[in-house]
């Protein structure tokens, strides 16, 4: 078996046996990038190089010292979302106002899996600033659908998605603010998690809408996902937003025997019509398989769930003018290519040319709905239905233990089909939002495919900290289907 | 139309984002159409409903105020190679920057 299709969990245990080294398991994801980069350019930036040292450091360690108390993430090779400060590594935000831009630290997390032995391949496409649906207005162009690609892998961690997908890499952090990690997780038929707001540290990850970001894993199937929660998760004192909740042994809610007791509630909102008949089909299948495993599934109503997108679409690009502030070519970025007569100049040079064109409509929406005068009527107004929305979820959950929805009302899209009306492409994170927006966790999971060969997802959602639960149940629902381990042809 | 052209590049302005004459009219309605659709906002009733500004929790996480973090073996980063981050002339570790006044 080629060494970079294997999972976190198979790897360790050929590691460990002595099957196989890091550095074999490392120049497979390398000659696989090199093989398949030009058709899918997942990647900005490959660490050939570096990663080779690092997994020759971890073989010499294992052959010395043996595994000892090292994590099973030691020797295993990973690919970052290009929005992660990486120390020596370029970091763009795939935009060009950071287009050089090193940084000289490492990001809270990057450091916790550079401690537990992670071997760096890269750095992975996304959406500028994380600002979109399908990875197409990155600076160094879209990446491609493995499973069809002249098709999106969804947005903004597409090049994450794509990579663990096509076995450029054995695991992947993303980042998700409004559906980023779980709608390419669907559209690429990967396996990724949602945390809680709060429970990873972004201490160090390029931030677009402070509220609502979270960084999470993405994987080819739950028990990955668990095991790297175990490296990631926990209060870090250089990110106050991380709350001091304990941070439980993922790996323990794994091998689950079945449901029983879990109660799961289908929004009545979210099967609507518009989404597609497929998606519909695939998901209802899914929830068929966790109350075949024991679970009891009724019909719930999240009252205000179509204003989710219209609430995201005000705070979002609210948040984003905001964070977007700092970028202006004075501390980073590269020289401006025309020079201004005084800083106002220099600032409209700096940030006209650095920004693309979805960057600039977010932050002039943001500054207007921040503005003197709309402040009460936009952002304001907007942070009021966010509390009915999270009060939606928490009146759920006293009924619910879990939440079941599609990820994404289609199946991935083509290239540039979506890039004429901005709200069209909006409407892609209508089944995503509102869980950023109530701030719980969701775990995305494949769950079928279209007849035109192109996959389905689903999503558990669950109340705040329960990510075990969302384990579990994963965990059980790819015991006992497939779906997660057909791969694309490529 | 939500926006006048003139709206347009007083938020530009604003934003500090140069945009060109050309691109104005597009931006225009683009905004507008993105407007029009939160809109839809004004039908909740939020008469009596507190804001919500952040899902943690969390107030008034506060730290010593100590240049380097308790548990650190070393600061997070050199000075000279935050500097060094910057395409401006850097003069005594500052960063020189275009006139501020005219």
């Amino acid at each position: 078996m080629n060494l970079n299709a294997l999972t976190i969990h198979k790897a360790v245990e050929g590691l460990r046996a002595g099957k196989f080294s890091s550095a074999d398991i490392t120049k497979a994801c390398l000659e696989r990038i090199k093989k398949i980069e030009p058709r899918i350019n997942a990647f900005t930036f490959v660490t050939e190089k570096e990663a080779m040292r690092q997994a020759q450091a971890v073989d010499k360690e294992l052959a010395e010292k043996g595994a000892g108390p090292h994590s099973p993430l030691f020797g295993i090779p990973a690919a970052l979302k290009d929005v992660f400060c990486t120390k020596a590594v370029r970091t763009t935000a795939c935009s060009n106002i950071l287009r050089n831009f090193t940084p000289p630290y490492d990001a809270t997390v990057v450091k916790k899996l550079k401690d537990a032995g992670m071997v760096l391949l890269g750095k992975t496409n996304t959406d500028e600033f994380t600002c979109g649906a399908s990875t197409e207005t990155s600076c160094f162009g879209p990446t491609k659908n493995p499973w069809d690609v002249l098709r999106v892998p969804g947005g903004s961690s597409g090049g994450s998605a794509a990579a663990v997908c096509a076995d450029e890499c054995i695991y992947a952090l993303g980042t998700d603010t409004g559906g980023s990690i779980r709608q390419p997780s669907s559209y690429c038929s990967i396996t990724g998690l949602k945390v809680t707001y709060g429970r990873v540290s972004r201490f160090g990850v390029i931030s677009m809408a402070s509220s609502l970001d979270t960084i999470g894993p993405m994987a080819k199937d739950v028990r990955d996902i668990a095991l790297i929660m175990n490296m990631i998760a926990g209060r870090d004192p250089r990110d106050s937003t991380t709350p001091d909740a304990p941070v439980p042994d993922y790996a323990k809610s794994l091998g689950a025997k079945d449901l029983k007791g879990l109660k799961i509630g289908i929004p009545k909102e979210y099967f609507i019509a518009g989404i597609d008949a497929e998606v519909s089909a695939a998901v209802r299948n899914g929830i068929e398989v966790l109350e075949k495993a024991g679970a009891c599934v009724r019909e719930i109503s999240l009252p205000h769930s179509k204003y989710g997108l219209p609430v995201y679409y005000v705070l979002c690009p609210s948040e984003v003018s905001s964070n977007m502030a700092r970028y202006d070519k004075i501390r980073f970025g590269p020289a401006v290519s025309k020079d201004g007569e005084d800083l106002f100049e220099y600032y409209l040079h700096a940030r006209g040319e650095g920004f693309g064109e979805e960057m600039k409509r977010r932050i002039m929406i943001g500054t207007y709905a921040l503005s003197a005068g709309y402040y009460d009527a936009y952002y304001l107004k907007a942070q009021k239905v966010r509390t009915l929305v999270k009060q939606d979820f928490d009146k759920a959950f006293e009924d619910v233990d879990g939440i079941v929805t599609p990820t994404a009302p289609t199946t991935a899209f083509r290239l540039g089909e979506k890039t004429a009306d901005p709200v069209q492409m909006y409407l892609e994170d209508i089944f995503t939002v509102s869980i950023n927006i109530a701030g719980v966790p969701a775990l995305a999971l494949p769950c079928g495919f279209s007849k035109a060969g192109l996959p389905i997802g689903m999503q558990i959602i669950g109340p705040q900290f329960s990510e075990p639960l969302l384990i579990k149940a994963g965990d059980l629902y790819q015991r006992l289907t497939d779906w997660h381990k057909q791969k694309p042809k490529l | 139309m939500k926006l006048t052209k003139d709206q347009v590049k007083h938020v530009a302005a604003l934003a500090r984002l140069g945009i060109e004459e050309k691109e104005v009219e597009k931006f225009q309605t683009q905004l507008s159409g993105i407007l029009d659709y939160v809109e839809q906002l004004n039908e909740v009733n939020t008469d009596n409903i507190e804001p919500t500004a952040q899902v943690t929790g969390l107030k008034n996480i506060m730290r010593s105020d100590e240049t380097v973090q308790p548990g650190d073996s070393a600061p997070l980063a050199d000075p000279a190679d935050l500097l060094g981050c910057s395409p401006l002339p850097i003069d005594k570790n500052q960063i020189k920057v275009k006139n501020v006044f005219k």
